[in-house]
């Protein structure tokens, strides 16, 4: 998971800059992964093919074991994930930070409160 | 905590209707809503042991899924499963003719338990 998100935004992040090219990089997934100026995250959540409810009962266990403050990115594709995450994070009191949606896929950045 | 009450009336006549509020059920679970299911009417015959691994719920595609994944889903949240006896009497069932993880309940308990939710829901 950690190669697969070498290039995006967490890493520049933290680097201050993309990481350059190299021999078993995988090298930019601009179009693919979030945008330059999305905030960090901790961890990330693949829910990705995923029908309602699963993407939110995958999210509500895993946001159970983060540690207060943490962020996790969730991936999904369930078309109604943007209310759907809307309303989780409103009801469960952690907020939702960020929101981007490219192509299909909807990207979700919750901070555990 | 919020809370809500499903009232599932569907039975093993009816897949298309079985899943709906237990899924609906899970969603709010997950919310951290305290949530129960009311089975009666028919809604008990969906627990009889045997049952939800052989029921499936219909989808277009003929890809259905079957009714187990649903109710393990939902009791792995934390939802809780209600019949009352009147029910269960309705189809010559017993307690322990059902799936574990049900409790018994009466009429009053179950009015209490409406009075007691923020909201109850009706399938």
């Amino acid at each position: 998971m950690l190669a697969e998100y070498i290039g995006t935004s967490r890493y520049r992040n933290v680097f201050g800059a993309a990481l350059p090219e190299g021999p078993g990089h995988i090298g930019s997934r601009a179009e693919e992964g979030p945008m330059a100026d999305a905030p960090a995250h901790d961890e990330v959540l693949d829910a990705k093919g995923l029908l309602c409810p699963m993407p939110i009962v995958k999210l509500a266990k895993f946001v159970k074991t983060m540690d207060p403050q943490k962020v996790v990115l969730l991936e999904a594709t369930d078309p109604g994930s943007v209310p759907d995450v809307n309303a989780w994070a409103k009801n469960t009191g952690n907020p939702l930070i960020h929101q981007e949606t490219v192509d299909k896929v909807m990207r979700f950045w919750i901070q555990k409160a | 905590m919020s809370s809500l009450l499903y009232v599932h009336t569907g039975g093993v006549n009816n897949p298309e209707r079985s899943a709906t509020p237990i899924y609906l059920a899970t969603t709010a679970a997950a919310m951290d809503v305290e949530v129960g299911i009311y089975f009666t009417v028919n809604g008990p015959t969906l627990l009889k042991k045997g049952v939800p691994e052989t029921l499936i719920v219909p989808k277009f595609d003929g890809n259905g899924a079957p009714l187990r994944r649903f109710i393990d889903q939902a009791q792995d949240m934390g939802v809780k499963f209600y019949v009352c006896q009147p029910s269960l009497d309705l189809h010559g069932l017993e307690k322990d003719d059902l799936i574990d993880g049900v409790e018994m309940i009466g009429g009053a308990a179950f009015n209490d338990m409406a009075l007691e939710a923020d909201q109850v829901i009706c399938f």
